[in-house]
């Protein structure tokens, strides 16, 4: 079963909580369905907290006694969400052998606001911005092994998958909580506006007539474990990480970063390109970051026919949390042998032989998919997940 | 065989003694063009802000001449204060006439200071931020050894960077008079250069950290910081660790090459 390097590491369950919905059922059926969720209305008024609360009120602590900030009802909505697809109870989660680890490029903003502006923040943050949401899923899982947030940029989320997937791997801990985890606050959407990277028409990923992004916000959760022998599923097999060393904000043209992070990935997991069914890209709609996505993923995947989809033009950009729930809808396509079409795609762009599917499409049979995602600055993570049937 | 994490340089900006606490926080000194890159004019040096120059400046200090361009060559930076002084200068400018700058916006990421560096020197490997309360120095430098060992990178510059901003207090609650500092470690799979090689680490399950006594979690993520200078100089082997109060804990081992 183990392929490359190190133990193989077993997705054991998923969890998210987007504008399609609560819970990862939600996600599915409106990816599947091409349901366009882009009006930016807020999350946090639509979560079952009841629901969400559940986890954490069987944990002999105080934190189903307070308020929760929008950023730890997300966290927790998608951990309770993961938990029950697991058939898992938190208290199988609890010590020394459970990492936890977090991507996100915010983290706590809401409580950032306030205290810019000197207005009392409900309870610190000692841990500061980004570590606050890990410190507070290490709670919730009762996990004392690595704990820690992971930030880089919109690929965060993906950074946190790989960051797990490695601890678990190298047998340091037996199982991580990966995340990844974003609100959307003000200072966010007024810092795209400024950069004039948003499309008022919506995000329209891989269209030719693309005109920029759409924000979005959100959380997604898995548990990555310790594989045992003959385990069928879902597997993470590879993770790679590059650069591109060019600009503070644009992609490499040429996508060199990406396809070297592509490339680290499909070798760790020892896993053939022209195998790989299909890629869960990052598609923000800019014209820039497709066009340089699409050149790297030609490169990489030369003489297959891989299915190149992205779901921002469902739920929009959800920026530290993106790559996690990009990385949750690869383990549902292969779990659910399809892949999610990509909404508001018209007229795709010319991309070789890779095919742009508008649609859901069935990919039976298929053994690999990817996850790929790139941030400001030109950094670049992507993912390898093979299903053993 | 899995290959090693050697250190390879070290350096720490810590402010001078006598400084003068300012809203909360004993201050570096601001990093001059010369001194990160006396050889040039340094055309980026006005674009940078002061995260990315302190971080510029500890990086130099750990490297000294050497160039260390190349895919495989990493970059981790451990924080807690994050981008907090940028977004506090992006936060400003939203209520300008004119809108929120667009210039300052992209400063508002953690990892705005690495994207610099990574240009500047040409860092093409694995890029990124991470935050673990006190313990994030040690996390980051973690980090880089693992890179190192799962042969994910031949070089990992790990840093730790806390700098000043206004609101810290009001976010993290009651902290005192919080210290500016920057720490920075190179590491090298070992055998690709033993030049100025100091010793190996390696990571240790964090549970063999006890809760740290010492008086300088002023440091906040670089807290292990002066206990990792002291391990660097030593000619023991040592162990340093962290386990704040929040559910953070590392450990790493360091053992010295005497040869």
């Amino acid at each position: 079963m183990a392929r490359g390097d190190g133990i193989a590491v077993a997705v054991r369950g998923v969890g998210a909580v987007t504008a399609l919905g609560s819970g990862v059922e939600a996600l599915w059926a409106g990816l599947a369905s091409g349901r366009r969720a882009l009006s930016g209305e807020p999350l946090a008024g639509r979560i079952d907290r009841a629901r969400a609360r559940v986890e954490l009120a069987r944990r002999a602590s105080d934190l189903e006694r307070r308020a929760l900030a929008p950023e730890e009802l997300f966290l927790a909505f998608a951990f309770a969400d993961a938990l029950e697809r697991a058939g898992l109870d938190a208290r199988d989660l609890s010590g020394e052998r459970t990492a936890v680890v977090v991507g996100t490029t915010k983290g706590a903003l809401s409580d950032c606001e306030r205290a810019f502006r000197r207005a009392a923040v409900e309870r610190a943050r000692p841990a500061g911005p980004l570590g606050s949401p890990a410190q507070f899923l290490a709670g919730a899982a009762g996990a004392r092994g690595a704990v820690l947030a992971v930030s880089q940029a919109c690929s965060s989320g993906t950074a946190a998958f790989a960051h797990g997937a490695r601890l678990v791997s190298s047998g340091e801990v037996d199982r991580a909580v990966v995340a990844g985890v974003e609100t959307l606050e003000p200072f966010i959407e007024e810092g795209f506006r400024s950069l004039r990277a948003l499309d008022p028409r919506g995000a329209r990923p891989f269209d030719r007539a693309r005109g920029g992004l759409s924000l979005g916000e959100g959380a997604a959760v898995a548990l990555l474990e310790r594989a045992t022998p003959g385990e069928r599923g879902v597997f993470v097999r590879g993770w790679g990480g590059a650069s591109d060393a060019l600009h503070v904000t644009a992609p490499d043209p040429a996508g060199e970063g990406l396809a070297r992070a592509l490339r680290a990935a499909l070798v760790r997991g020892a896993v053939p390109a022209r195998e790989v069914a299909f890629v869960c890209a990052h598609g923000t709609g800019t014209v820039k970051n497709d066009a340089s996505e699409l050149k790297a993923l030609e490169r990489v995947l030369a003489g297959g026919e891989a299915r190149v989809f992205s779901i921002k033009g469902h739920l929009g950009h959800t920026l530290g949390a993106a790559g996690a729930i990009d990385a949750v809808t690869a383990v549902l396509a292969l779990e659910r042998g399809a892949v999610p079409g990509t909404a508001g795609l018209e007229d795709p762009e010319p991309a070789g032989a890779l095919r742009l599917p508008r649609t859901l499409e069935p990919i039976a049979g298929a053994r690999f998919g990817l996850s790929a995602n790139a941030g400001f600055g030109g950094f670049c993570s992507a993912l390898a997940f093979e299903v053993v049937a | 065989v899995r290959p090693r994490a050697s250190v390879t340089g070290f350096a720490a900006l810590e402010p001078a003694p006598d400084t003068v606490p300012r809203e909360g926080w004993r201050r570096l000194a601001d990093p001059s063009r010369a001194e990160l890159d006396p050889r040039s004019e340094d055309a980026r040096f006005a674009r940078l802000d002061r995260a990315a120059r302190l971080l510029a400046l500890v990086a130099r200090r750990a490297l000294g001449e050497r160039a260390i361009a190349g895919d495989r060559s990493g970059l981790v930076l451990g924080t807690v204060v994050g981008s907090l002084e940028a977004d506090e200068r992006f936060d400003e400018s939203r209520s300008l006439e004119g809108g929120p700058s667009p210039l300052l916006f992209p400063a508002t990421l953690a990892t705005a200071p690495l994207a610099e560096l990574s240009i500047r020197l040409g860092l093409r490997g694995p890029v990124e931020v991470v935050s673990a309360g006190e313990a994030s120095l040690l996390e980051a430098i973690a980090l880089g050894v693992r890179l190192v060992e799962a042969r994910e990178a031949e070089l990992v510059l790990a840093a730790g960077l806390e700098v000043a901003a206004r609101s810290s207090g009001a976010l993290l609650g009651d902290a005192g008079v919080l210290c500016e500092s920057a720490w920075g470690v190179v590491l090298e799979s070992d055998g690709v250069s033993s030049r100025s090689k100091r010793g190996v680490l390696e990571v240790l399950a964090p549970d063999v950290a006890g809760e740290v006594s010492s008086l300088r979690s002023d440091l906040l993520g670089n807290r292990a910081g002066p206990e990792l200078a002291r391990a660097f100089a030593g000619r023991e082997p040592r162990v340093v660790a962290v386990r704040d109060g929040l559910g953070f804990a590392a450990a790493l081992r360091f053992t010295p090459d005497l040869g």
